[in-house]
């Protein structure tokens, strides 16, 4: 009873100790809840996890993982924005500057704390591997002659992280892209099927996504859309060997918070998580998966997400979706 | 197949077993809880196989995911709630038995047929998995609408009653699947700007609503006295099974098919097995009066079909990393985190892993019977607990149930809605199961349209151009028009 | 509460024009598709008119038959409607206050509610509704992880964690 009176007295104590900055101090001293806008077990979540463990050795305290993966995420990462930036609610954060296009709420970079960026996977060019096109070079040549003339999968809807990563290089190269026939698909497994199976000429996915079928000998993957070949896939030509100033794209994970997150709490975190992007095992653990491996700190994922939106508002003005 | 005997081994492991037994009793557990579905003891299974060996880990999902499908049967068949939505095709047929006294000969013919599906579905996987997923890889978008518009055709099958008020509840169904993201564009639709609506209406909520939330409203406004209630203790459910379930071998198989081909179709699930096959064995029972009025006949073939599917989704999951339902998708991630790819290399570089993996499906399905049996004996002292006690425990279940499939009180609302409508709907006599269908479908059937018109522009006559597509579309077609060629030949020898 | 079908066709049919309407104010087709959200909807919204056009028709044909509104016996009973609205009530108390309160305060009070109002037995609900909620708190929050909302006893959140 005693403990529970401490306790209780404890608590009264910390509501009533208004001084944000006397909290951030003694952060974390109740479990800290990490926002994951995608399913148990995918991707994303995945690499939540690794973090969360890591998180909770170092600061002592529960790093609960919440699996919120309605709407394609656009509900978790608008709770991670809405959230109280008290430092008890963070979460992962990706490619999240369509949605404001789309009509989906309002997030720009004003509604996050950015925190540190550790994973960035690059869009890539596949096709069947029966196919006739052997290069970039050749996808581009027939978009141009004729922008009809292949089907182009999005492995999401479209216009998707993949597709509007693939749309800026053709944007590069003078094609209109509203003229193309883009084909949506439920997530990128259902795109690979549709792709194999014949229904799409072309898809735009990343390279762990089609790791699997590149083993099976189904697919062939044409370029990847980074500045250098990647580590795990090093037979695989980037864009810009094949076509002059072909712009990288892809998807980027980020730790971040609620904009307003106390300076205290941030740098603790980005350090925590430097630290952990530099331990032996959470680099194997991602090399394992194939997730791509960049590190940015709090001002460069900054900056960062404001080239996100910009490229974006590029993207999807030529799309038409901007008027 | 040498590999069977070191995979057989690797299987026999301690850790392995005692990893199985445990999930296995989790996953009877979540599966008889209403509003706890089998992808949800999967998904929380996630955080606990991180610290699992490989084989421990899958071999513990593939156990959680087959008990609780057959879990499920259990609060349906007791209480006419489903535990999960693979159950709900024959919930009202179930526990129409039960009130005839026969919950024992109803849970026995779940768990038989369950394991029964189970194992041959895993026999398929071990003997044909690489072949059957080269084969399904032809499968584009044109296959699946056919696919997606058969499958929305047993909803005019599925329920005794007015065939108009069906057709009313199905559509009611694919408009409320409409809600959300347009599967192209990603544009919100009908969400009148909420965030919350920007997911849809999520299948197991609306089903926790309709079901759970409806016999709750049913009950509280029930002025009959509470009917004496059957009070015939549940003993060997395994007594006098095979000559019950002997007729209906023909729909048994039916559905061991059926559940087998739908498990490996990707994006089809354990509920639409249940369906289709529940509905098959409606439009083509020796026994149409029986089958209304209490038959084992649809309950043995949906229950076969659901737990088959299961073990055959695991054929383009390992095969080709191409995930077939939710639970699958978690599989692939689970393997990717362990450093595996699956794809046929997978086959080459870890055979004793992959069947390994195969082989716990044998186990799982074996182990079912005798757990299985301990868990209805188990379950039938929440028929012995009085109702005003039991209905409100059950709500404050669901409450979490429906809170926990995304972690958001949308859930519960959803539930208190869809438990209003199904209530009503169903004081009308407009059946529920095939809003339910619709709900399941909608989205399917509008995505693999709309893809297929875009490859197609616009040419419907692409839709028959590949040889399964046009075969399917044929059938469907054929299907379609039947009850119009049945009239006119009525017709033509009534006056001929 | 068995509503006529010469009420519930025109109800649905109208619904039916409802959804054709909102399927043509959705945005028009982007990005090279020619089909945009309301393609779909608006068959659905056509299905629905004509089927409640249907349904009215054969509800006209017996309108003889039945009287256009019957409620069942426990519209007479205020007990059952009570029953009803305490079923009703308890779930919109938790979905409104569940967020502040918690899910240990809001489940209890609507548990024991409907408890109490289903046996009128204070004390033996009371006890039901202590271990209900402590079992599935335990079972849902700390095996099972799933993140009930702690609401104003987060403070406690530490002590609350039985794992």
């Amino acid at each position: 009873m005693n403990t529970l009176l401490k306790l209780a007295g404890t608590a009264v104590l910390t509501v009533a100790a208004s001084s944000s900055a006397a909290l951030a101090q003694n952060w974390p001293e109740r479990p800290v809840t990490m926002i994951v806008a995608a399913g148990a077990g995918g991707g994303t979540d995945a690499t939540a996890r690794l973090l969360a463990a890591d998180l909770e050795e170092i600061f002592g305290q529960p790093f609960n993982v919440v699996n919120r993966a309605e709407g394609g995420g656009i509900a978790g990462i608008t709770e991670l924005a809405n959230a109280a930036p008290d430092g008890y609610t963070i979460g992962i954060l990706f490619n999240y500057a369509p949605y404001r296009h789309l009509g989906m709420g309002n997030l720009t970079s004003a509604s996050y704390t950015p925190i540190a960026q550790y994973n960035f996977d690059s869009a890539a060019i596949h096709v069947k591997a029966d196919s006739e096109i052997q290069t970039l070079d050749e996808v581009i040549a027939a978009l141009q002659e004729n922008p009809q003339s292949l089907t182009i999968g999005c492995a999401a809807t479209c216009p998707s992280s993949w597709s509007s990563a693939f749309s800026k290089v053709l944007i590069d190269q003078g094609i209109d892209i509203t003229a193309l026939r883009w084909v949506p698909s439920q997530g990128a497994a259902a795109g690979l099927q549709e792709l194999v199976a014949g229904g799409v000429d072309v898809l735009t996915a990343s390279v762990p996504e089609a790791a699997s079928m590149l083993d099976a000998g189904e697919i062939r993957t044409l370029a990847v859309l980074s500045e250098e070949r990647l580590d795990t896939f090093p037979d695989i030509p980037t864009a810009g060997e094949q076509i002059e100033g072909a712009a990288p794209g892809g998807v980027f994970r980020a730790v971040a918070g609620p904009a307003g997150l106390p300076e205290e709490v941030t740098t603790k975190l980005a350090e925590a998580i430097e630290q952990i992007y530099q331990g032996d095992d959470f680099q194997t653990a991602m090399n394992a998966r194939g997730f791509g491996l960049q590190y940015r700190n709090s001002a460069e994922l900054l900056d960062w997400m404001l080239i996100h939106e910009a490229d974006t508002e590029t993207v999807l003005r030529a799309a038409g979706v901007i008027e | 197949m040498e590999v069977i005997g070191p995979a057989l081994l690797s299987l026999m492991a301690p850790d392995v077993l005692l990893a199985v037994l445990l999930a296995s009793m989790f996953g009877l557990f979540v599966g008889s809880v209403p509003g706890l579905t089998a992808t949800m003891a999967v998904a929380l299974l996630v955080p606990v196989t991180f610290f699992m060996a490989p084989l421990a880990a899958i071999a513990a999902i593939v156990s959680a995911s087959a008990m609780a499908i057959f879990a499920g049967d259990i609060p349906g068949t007791l209480l006419r709630i489903p535990g999960t939505p693979a159950s709900a095709a024959y919930t009202d047929a179930a526990h129409r038995l039960t009130k005839q006294g026969k919950a024992e000969l109803v849970l026995g013919t779940c768990l038989v047929t369950s394991a029964l599906g189970g194992l041959i579905g895993a026999l398929v996987l071990i003997f044909g998995a690489p072949a059957i997923a080269r084969v399904a890889l032809n499968i584009s978008a044109f296959e699946y609408f056919w696919f997606v518009c058969l499958g929305l055709t047993s909803a005019a099958f599925i329920s005794p009653g007015s065939p108009l008020k069906g057709v009313i509840s199905l559509l009611l169904g694919l408009f409320i699947a409409t809600v959300g993201i347009f599967p192209v564009t990603g544009q919100p639709r009908f969400t009148f700007g909420r965030t919350e609506l920007i997911g849809g209406v999520a299948l197991v909520p609306a089903l926790i609503g309709m079901f759970a939330v409806a016999e709750i409203l049913r009950y509280a406004i029930s002025t009959e006295p509470a009917a004496q209630r059957t009070t015939a203790r549940i003993g060997n459910v395994f007594k006098g099974l095979i000559p019950a379930l002997w007729p209906y071998k023909r729909s048994i198989g039916t559905g061991v098919i059926v559940g087998t081909g739908t498990g490996i179709l990707p994006g089809a699930g354990a509920d639409i097995a249940a369906w289709i096959s529940y509905a098959l064995a409606r439009k083509f029972t020796r026994e149409p009066k029986k089958f209304d009025e209490g038959s084992l006949e649809g309950i043995a073939s949906a229950g076969a079909a659901n737990n088959a599917s299961v073990s055959s989704s695991y054929i383009p999951a390992t095969v080709l990393g191409i995930p077939g339902d939710s639970m699958t998708a978690i599989v692939i991630g689970v393997l990717f985190m362990k450093g595996l790819t699956p794809g046929p290399t997978i086959f080459t570089a870890q055979p004793t892993l992959v069947y390994g993996i195969f082989l716990s499906f044998i186990l799982a399905n074996l182990l079912m019977l005798p757990l299985g049996y301990g868990a209805i004996k188990l379950s039938r002292y929440i028929l012995d607990v009085r109702r005003e006690i039991l209905m409100p425990i059950i709500m404050l279940f669901c409450i979490v149930g429906a809170f926990a499939m995304d972690n958001t009180l949308t859930g519960v609302v959803v539930m208190l809605i869809f438990g209003v409508i199904g209530w009503f709907m169903e004081e009308n006599g407009f059946p529920v199961a095939p809003a339910l269908l619709g709900l399941v479908l909608g989205r399917l059937l509008e995505e693999t349209f709309l893809t297929s018109m875009i490859i197609a522009q616009g040419n419907l006559l692409v839709f028959f151009s590949r040889p399964i597509a046009g075969t399917a579309g044929v059938i469907t077609i054929l299907v379609w028009l039947s009850p119009l060629a049945m009239m006119a030949w009525r017709r033509s020898r009534f006056t001929g | 509460m068995k509503v006529s079908d010469l009420i519930l066709g025109p109800v649905i049919a109208l619904f039916g024009v409802l959804v054709m309407v909102a399927a043509t104010l959705q945005p028009r087709p982007i990005f090279g598709s020619g089909y945009g959200g309301g393609f779909f909807p608006g068959f659905i919204g056509t299905g629905l008119l004509l089927a409640g056009l249907m349904l009215a028709w054969t509800g006209w044909r017996s309108r003889d038959t039945g009287p256009l509104l019957v409620m069942g016996a426990w519209a007479r009973s205020p007990v059952h409607l009570a029953n009803a609205a305490t079923v009703i009530a308890a779930l919109i108390v938790y979905i409104l206050a569940s967020g502040f309160l918690g899910f240990l305060i809001t489940g209890a009070m609507v548990t024991f509610a409907t408890l109490w109002q289903f046996t009128r037995q204070p004390v033996m609900s009371l006890a039901v509704t202590i271990v209900a909620v402590i079992v599935v708190k335990y079972i849902f929050q700390d095996l099972l992880l799933v993140p009930l909302p702690l609401g104003v006893l987060s403070p406690f959140a530490g002590i609350l964690s039985w794992r």
